[in-house]
């Protein structure tokens, strides 16, 4: 069972996607916030990141940073950005995200996205 | 007077304390107990949506694919919440959770999360909210049926379209174009207000998100009394590419609001409707002048070259900067670079030139040796760059030379002409203008002959200064020019000097700066002998001065001028004059009359209609070398070309030449004490002299 880090302070969203995920037969974690993330990710590296960029104490871009250049992992990362943030989704481009879904979410979208980054991986 | 201290008791000030004391008291525990009932509320409300949202999940996830356990869950879950929102809180909670969630969700899960809001009758208490009296909770209804794509709403939202309070107004209207695709039509059929800028813009975005959405033909409400229903129509058919309302928005120029005018001006301009073209002519007149400039971007956009005139026309007839360069701009975007900057340009400067040409140029002086008759400057008349070869340069020198055979003869031509017709104005010869040629300096001669490119236009020729004293030489040259010779048979013969080959000096001019092209003769005996004054008066027959040089006596730089000592002649002739008692009359000073009263025609005049424009800017640069008073006012005549680049040059032109001629008039006042005396009739009946004598 491959295993999903969600980051997103939204709990409602997360909660409803978690749900999804799960019962497309993923184990997620979800994480409110970015210092939840980090501890979570120290203790084990997940087969892929969902993570939204605007989030308390550590934002998206640094997740992905933080994950890239001082984890040196190459887990693949998908985005959660808000409609028109584009500048935010290149930064997180540049430092290494992998994929990115616009608010609103479609979850059948986010799990085809989820699925294939995890194949390509 | 001392000040009592009042007397206060003791038991009061003990009962104000317990009774402050006991307000702090009450106060703080009214905050604590509503804080501590704020939380708690907030934390029932947070737990609640935490048990809510896996419930809505299953909802909004439950599949048709789904396992019977799955299917027996899903319904035991959704009697578990129709008895959970029978608590009005609980009701509340679930609508703020779906609310929330409709934003950040797309697609399939919304359309489930839309269905269950409608399934759990949380609309209703929306409607109920409509038939509220305050405003606000009215509003709030709206939006949340809004929201929720309450379709059975539309009916009861449609009747604040015209409501009174404006914020209850903007929401029906973005209720009734979101609920239903009719929706549009009522709103702009039934609006009474007017639509702000922004109210059309978000009910624009509501149209372009609604699904499935067909158009009705906007053009319909052009026809509308309600300005704002027709700004927004022309907003809605230019968002809709409806060009099926062409018509209509061309007449649309003919209204009286400007607003309505500029709107279908801009709609115009997006369709390209050439069509308008006619009445967007005619509506130019009458226009304000940002409704002007909106026109003429709009020709500039479709119109063609046969619309040009009028543009041009408004260039000439409107004052206003802003209309008059929008109506350029129209005419270089029908045509490009059919008008370019003009004013204020700098005529020497040629961009087609590079510095580094320039240096070139300046190698190419060396080898033109001699050019005769070449003009003082050529500049900027070429408009193309010539490559400049050894052949090439041989080709200019003989163009040169052609041209300046071709510029004499024009003026000669002119010059006879006007002789015969103005005698009195006295016009010169104008034999005694000087070749130019181009003098190679010592540097030059050492320089190698390359082959470069060179630019034409930027040689630099050696010329001279010639001075305007015309009259004076005029009457020198007759003076001089008629010599009576005894031949060898004892007759007398008349003979005409040619003076033609002098050049006309100022007093101070160095003598190595003259031009040396027809020197006397070393081995000529040239003998003056009667000089006949400018009345034809013969004088006695005296003896005539006769000059007699041996060979090698006169030096190179001699000419048949500097052969005479003017000083000594003139002190000469006074003494003849006090001699015999005679007054030597009164020189009127013509020179300085001339300054102020430029009298005949200039000979550059009649050139000037003949040629085009580079001849006439050669022409021009001539004049401040040639030229004299009678030029002043041709080239003020100048002033008025409709060419500026005449214009400009003119105006610089005659300052140079002003400059020159007030220069030269103040040496010529010292210049006459020496040779004004020959202007004079009279005293050329002194003239009788032996010049060998005085050369003596």
């Amino acid at each position: 069972m491959k295993k999903i880090l969600l980051a997103d302070d939204d709990e409602l969203l997360a909660s409803l996607l978690n749900y999804r995920l799960d019962k497309a037969g993923f184990k997620v974690h979800w994480s409110c916030d970015g210092r939840e993330v980090k501890q979570e990710l120290e203790k084990e590296i997940p087969d892929i990141i969902v993570s939204d960029i605007m989030m308390p104490y550590f934002s998206g871009l640094e997740l992905v940073d933080y994950v890239r250049n001082t984890l040196n992992s190459k887990v693949p990362i998908i985005i959660i950005s808000s409609a028109g943030n584009e500048e935010n989704v290149l930064s997180a481009f540049e430092l290494g995200a992998n994929d990115f879904i616009s608010k609103p979410v479609s979850p059948a979208e986010l799990l085809v996205r989820v699925t294939r980054e995890l194949n390509k991986a | 007077m001392l000040l009592s201290i009042p007397e206060i008791h003791t038991d009061l000030l003990w009962d104000l304390s317990v009774l402050f004391g006991s307000l702090c008291i009450l106060y703080f525990s009214f905050i604590f107990f509503f804080r501590n009932r704020l939380s708690a509320k907030s934390r029932n409300i947070r737990e609640q949506r935490k048990e809510l949202t896996p419930i809505i999940s299953n909802f909004l996830f439950h599949g048709e694919d789904a396992t019977r356990e799955e299917k027996y869950e899903h319904i035991g879950l959704k009697v578990e919440i129709r008895e959970f929102l029978k608590d009005p809180i609980n009701r509340s909670i679930l609508k703020d959770i779906l609310l929330d969630l409709q934003r950040d969700l797309t697609g399939d899960s919304r359309t489930r999360l839309l269905a269950m809001y409608k399934d759990f009758d949380l609309h209703l208490d929306a409607f109920d909210k409509l038939k509220s009296w305050r405003w606000e909770i009215v509003t709030k209804g709206i939006v949340e049926l809004t929201q929720m794509q309450v379709e059975e709403a539309y009916t009861a939202i449609r009747k604040f379209i015209n409501h009174r309070k404006s914020v209850i107004r903007k929401q029906a209207q973005i209720a009734a174009v979101s609920l239903k695709h009719e929706g549009i039509a009522h709103f702009l059929d039934t609006n009474k207000y007017p639509i702000s800028e922004w109210q059309q813009i978000k009910i624009l975005e509501v149209l372009r998100e609604k699904e499935d959405f067909i158009p009705p033909s906007f053009g319909v409400w052009l026809l509308s009394a309600n300005k704002d229903v027709v700004l927004f129509a022309l907003r809605l058919i230019r968002f809709y590419n409806q060009t099926d309302a062409n018509s209509g928005v061309i007449q649309l120029l003919k209204h009286k609001d400007e607003e309505i005018k500029q709107a279908a001006i801009d709609c115009i301009k997006e369709f390209g409707i050439i069509e308008a073209m006619p009445t967007l002519m005619a509506a130019f007149p009458r226009a304000k002048r940002d409704t002007r400039i909106l026109i003429l971007d709009a020709m500039g956009a479709i119109g063609k070259e046969e619309h040009i005139p009028f543009l041009r026309e408004v260039c000439r007839k409107v004052s206003n900067f802003n209309v008059r360069s929008k109506a350029l701009g129209a005419i270089n975007t029908i045509a490009p670079g059919t008008v370019l900057p003009h004013e204020n340009l700098d005529p020497m400067i040629d961009s087609d030139v590079t510095p580094k040409l320039i240096d070139e140029t300046e190698n190419l002086k060396a080898e033109l040796e001699t050019v005769p008759g070449a003009p003082s400057e050529i500049h900027e008349t070429a408009e193309e760059e010539i490559e400049v070869t050894e052949e090439g340069i041989e080709l200019f020198s003989e163009d040169l030379e052609i041209f300046d055979h071709c510029f004499m003869e024009e003026l000669n031509e002119i010059l006879d002409s006007r002789r015969k017709d103005e005698e009195d104005a006295g016009y010169l010869p104008l034999d005694f203008l000087p070749i130019v040629i181009e003098k190679p300096t010592e540097m030059d001669k050492k320089k190698p002959k390359k082959k470069s490119r060179k630019r034409l236009w930027n040689l630099k020729v050696a010329y001279e200064v010639v001075h305007p004293d015309y009259e004076f030489r005029k009457e020198l040259e007759d003076i001089l020019s008629r010599v009576e010779v005894q031949n060898p048979g004892g007759e007398t013969e008349v003979e005409y000097l040619n003076f033609n080959f002098l050049p006309f000096v100022v007093e101070d001019a160095p003598q190595e700066d003259l031009p040396r092209e027809n020197p006397a003769g070393t081995d000529q005996k040239e003998k003056l002998t009667k000089v006949t004054d400018m009345e034809g008066q013969q004088t006695d027959a005296v003896e005539s001065a006769i000059l007699e040089e041996k060979p090698g006596e006169v030096s190179e730089g001699d000419d048949a001028c500097s052969l005479v000592d003017w000083e000594e002649l003139s002190n000469s002739v006074e003494k003849r004059l006090t001699e015999a008692n005679i007054e030597p009359p009164i020189y009127q000073e013509e020179e300085n009359t001339l300054v102020d009263q430029p009298r005949g025609h200039s000979i550059f005049a009649d050139l000037f209609c003949k040629s085009d424009l580079d001849a006439k800017l050669i022409l021009l640069r001539e004049i401040p070398a040639l030229g004299d008073h009678r030029e002043l006012t041709f080239l003020e005549s100048l002033r008025e070309d409709p060419n500026a680049r005449l214009r400009k040059m003119a105006i610089e032109v005659r300052k140079k030449l002003s400059a020159r001629l007030k220069k030269e008039e103040g040496e010529g006042q010292n210049r006459d004490s020496i040779v004004k005396w020959a202007s004079s009739s009279y005293q050329s009946d002194l003239l009788n002299f032996d010049l060998k004598e005085l050369k003596k």
